[in-house]
């Protein structure tokens, strides 16, 4: 073979391998339908249309077609500086220089009356033409190529390649055409000829690789990065807590994508994680704050929130696949931040139940004692009738059955304490809501006092009615008056107001009031103040407490009050309508 | 016949009593003072000085039976203490040094034979 067969095998190779590019990039185009695919697409449709153009019309084509032709092939660098412009935006001196040396290129050659042939004298008219051309095309390659090499640094493998790859096939392009240009008078210079070919025939697979590269290219290269890609994998599939789980994914996924900042958010678009983004920016990032010109941000959906990467333009064309990877280990992020929410369910539940369990130690241990001691005394009183009936006088006997019935009474009563604050606790306890007239219940309650009714003022202006289960109402208004003058000093008021949307019922007696130190557990089983006169007094300890478990349990609630002086329990109700005389 | 006096620290009357019935079955036993809080014990024990004092763990003030103890002995040297309580305290009886011995509530049976055992006497015939 000649080296005028090998010039002319590589010419006639052009259009099919040019075509090849652009089917390519044009398949990409339409897989993904992006704006940098586009241009791609279209650079590549106007080389290869202007390289079976040239090929078809042969030797002798018309000016038209000629001109045609090489407005197209000047506007070749043009449409690449677009594609470059895609990713990084260029300076306004740079897009106006870009932008007019090529419409002078493209327009220029209309102006022409005749084009020489190759080898034949020229113009300088049209020498000047040629040396525009070559310092456009090579001007702006050398600029893009610039671009995506530079662009190139610092990214994950597949990223750097592909970038590189493009930069190195625009090169080689540019090449080939200022060797052509240097060069022109192809008939002795077969040498040229071949190099020029040569140039341009091993640019298109250099173009492929960059823009469209199949897939065991990809393998290849990714092979660098996968080793880190399965750390991150097997560390979200081994779990942990939700931070664990975005320290492993978040960095990696910076990195894997060159990107500048990654944000894991939850459902409600609240912050998980950030990486290399303060909190406040991050939220911002996710409540969808502008990113600015030269922030792209890659969005990924998770069932269980929202995975934002903030990186430039070059991730989304380049690092395709690496956007999918992200998507992947995003979704195994999900997985592995269910686990963690459910792993830290499990331990709060754990502490609940340890918590109750100290609260069940404790209520056992007061409920025994407070158990024994009226059973002691019972048996005590009860023993001594029996094993010594015919010695005690009898009015000591009549004494000694008073006090076994006294304490049975009182054993009854913590008895059906301990039940009602059991049925309490475990939600038994249905109240039967009606409207009822508390300043009825009230009064009956006082009439019915064994002592003090006579300490006791009712204060309650016209008919309160609040959404009550009578017999709550009963028991919350006894064990509060019951206190009052068990512990507190008469008078002992009782006041039925309106305070919508609540009726409040508030129980003041005029006593020592309770000890500030035992005010937050005042309402805690078994309760009882150190100090004051609480401890001689005979309760259950289980009073407020199930006063507070009821009015709760009837959708109001209860509390205390310091008064001045004495004590002030306070009981709400939800309302049941007007108030009237 | 030589007599004990006892002092009876307790806040509940109706146990109060009981413990004086159990005691006081025994004629060598006399009851002679009888507290509801830690200071009034304390000058009960100062005025009688009793051979035993009966003191329940849970009473009125703020110093508890256990608490109350060394400045009981302290007031009555020669008595013996003996915790009656419903709560079970028998460790901390033990590393009380006060306390002589303790007896839960559970058992008021063993009152008697305890405090005649704590007292050096001999079970009554």
């Amino acid at each position: 073979m000649t080296l005028a067969d090998a010039v002319d095998a590589l010419q006639a190779s052009q259009p099919f391998v040019y075509g090849l590019v652009a089917l390519a990039t044009v398949v990409r185009w339409l897989r993904y339908r992006d704006r940098a695919s586009g241009l791609a697409s279209l650079l590549f449709l106007v080389l290869a249309s202007a390289i079976v153009l040239g090929t078809v019309v042969g030797a002798d084509p018309g000016l038209r077609t000629q001109q045609v032709i090489v407005a197209a092939l000047v506007s070749f660098p043009y449409l690449l500086f677009r594609f470059g412009a895609a990713f990084r935006r260029p300076g306004p001196a740079l897009e106006v220089a870009a932008g007019s040396i090529s419409a002078v290129a493209v327009l220029g050659i209309f102006l022409f009356r005749e084009i020489p042939e190759a080898g034949a004298p020229t113009t300088t008219a049209f020498t000047l033409y040629t040396a525009l051309v070559l310092v456009q095309w090579v001007g702006l390659s050398a600029i893009v190529a610039w671009w995506f090499w530079n662009g190139g640094r610092g990214r994950p493998a597949v990223v750097r390649w592909r970038m590189r790859t493009l930069a190195a096939g625009v090169l080689l392009l540019a090449s080939a055409l200022l060797l052509a240009g240097l060069f022109p008078d192809e008939g002795e210079q077969r040498w040229v000829a071949l190099g020029v070919n040569l140039l341009a025939v091993a640019a298109a697979p250099l173009f492929v690789a960059g823009l469209a590269p199949p897939r065991v290219f990809l393998d290849r290269w990714r092979r660098a990065d996968e080793d880190e890609l399965w750390r991150v994998e097997s560390q979200l599939v081994g779990g942990g807590s939700r931070e664990e789980v975005a320290g492993a994914l978040l960095p990696y996924v910076v990195r894997v994508l060159g990107a500048r900042a990654a944000v894991l958010g939850d459902v409600a678009g609240r912050v998980v994680a950030a990486h290399g983004l303060d909190d406040a920016s991050a939220q911002a990032l996710l409540d969808g704050s502008d990113l600015g010109a030269r922030d792209a941000a890659v969005w990924t959906d998770l069932p269980s929130g929202r995975l934002v990467v903030v990186g430039d333009r070059y991730t989304p064309y380049f690092g395709r696949d690496e956007v999918e990877t992200v998507a992947r280990l995003g979704r195994l992020t999900d997985v592995a931040l269910r686990r963690a929410e459910a792993a830290a369910a499990e331990q709060r539940a754990s502490e609940e139940l340890r918590r109750s369990n100290a609260t069940i130690r404790d209520f056992v241990a007061a409920a025994s004692h407070d158990l024994r001691t009226p059973i002691a005394v019972i048996k005590g009183f009860a023993a001594t009738l029996t094993t010594a009936w015919e010695q005690v006088p009898e009015e000591e006997k009549l004494k000694h059955l008073a006090t076994i019935e006294r304490q049975a009474n009182h054993l009854a009563r913590i008895v059906a304490d301990l039940l009602t604050v059991s049925q309490l606790d475990s939600g038994a306890v249905e109240p039967d809501l009606v409207a009822l007239d508390l300043g009825v219940v009230v009064r009956e309650v006082v009439a019915d006092l064994e002592h003090g009714h006579g300490d006791v003022e009712v204060v309650a202006d016209g008919r309160l009615l609040a959404w009550a289960d009578a017999e709550h109402a009963r028991r919350i208004t006894r064990n509060l008056l019951e206190n009052a003058l068990r512990y507190g000093e008469p008078p002992v008021t009782v006041t039925l107001a309106t305070a919508s949307p609540w009726v409040e019922l508030r129980v003041r007696d005029h006593g020592g009031g309770v000890p500030e130190s035992f005010v937050p557990r005042l309402f805690e089983r078994f309760a009882r103040a150190d100090k004051g006169a609480s401890t001689a007094k005979q309760g259950t300890g289980l009073g407020l407490s199930i006063v507070r478990g009821l009015a709760r349990a009837g959708g109001g609630d209860a509390w205390y009050e310091a008064a001045e002086p004495g004590a002030c329990f306070v009981v709400r109700f939800p309302t049941a309508g007007e108030t009237g005389t | 016949m030589t007599t004990k006096v006892l002092v009876i620290v307790e806040d509940e009357a109706d146990m109060r009593q009981l413990i004086k019935l159990l005691l006081t079955a025994d004629p060598r036993l006399e009851v002679v003072g009888e507290a509801t809080t830690a200071a009034e014990a304390v000058e009960q024990a100062r005025t009688h000085d009793p051979g035993l004092i009966v003191l329940d763990h849970q009473i009125e003030g703020p110093v508890m039976g256990l608490e109350a103890a060394p400045a009981l002995k302290e007031a009555a040297p020669d008595a013996k203490i003996l915790l009656f309580s419903a709560f079970d305290l028998r460790r901390e009886a033990r590393l009380e040094p006060a306390i002589d011995a303790y007896l839960s509530k559970d058992q008021t049976q063993r009152l008697l034979p305890v405090a005649l055992e704590l007292l050096g006497l001999q079970p009554a015939a």
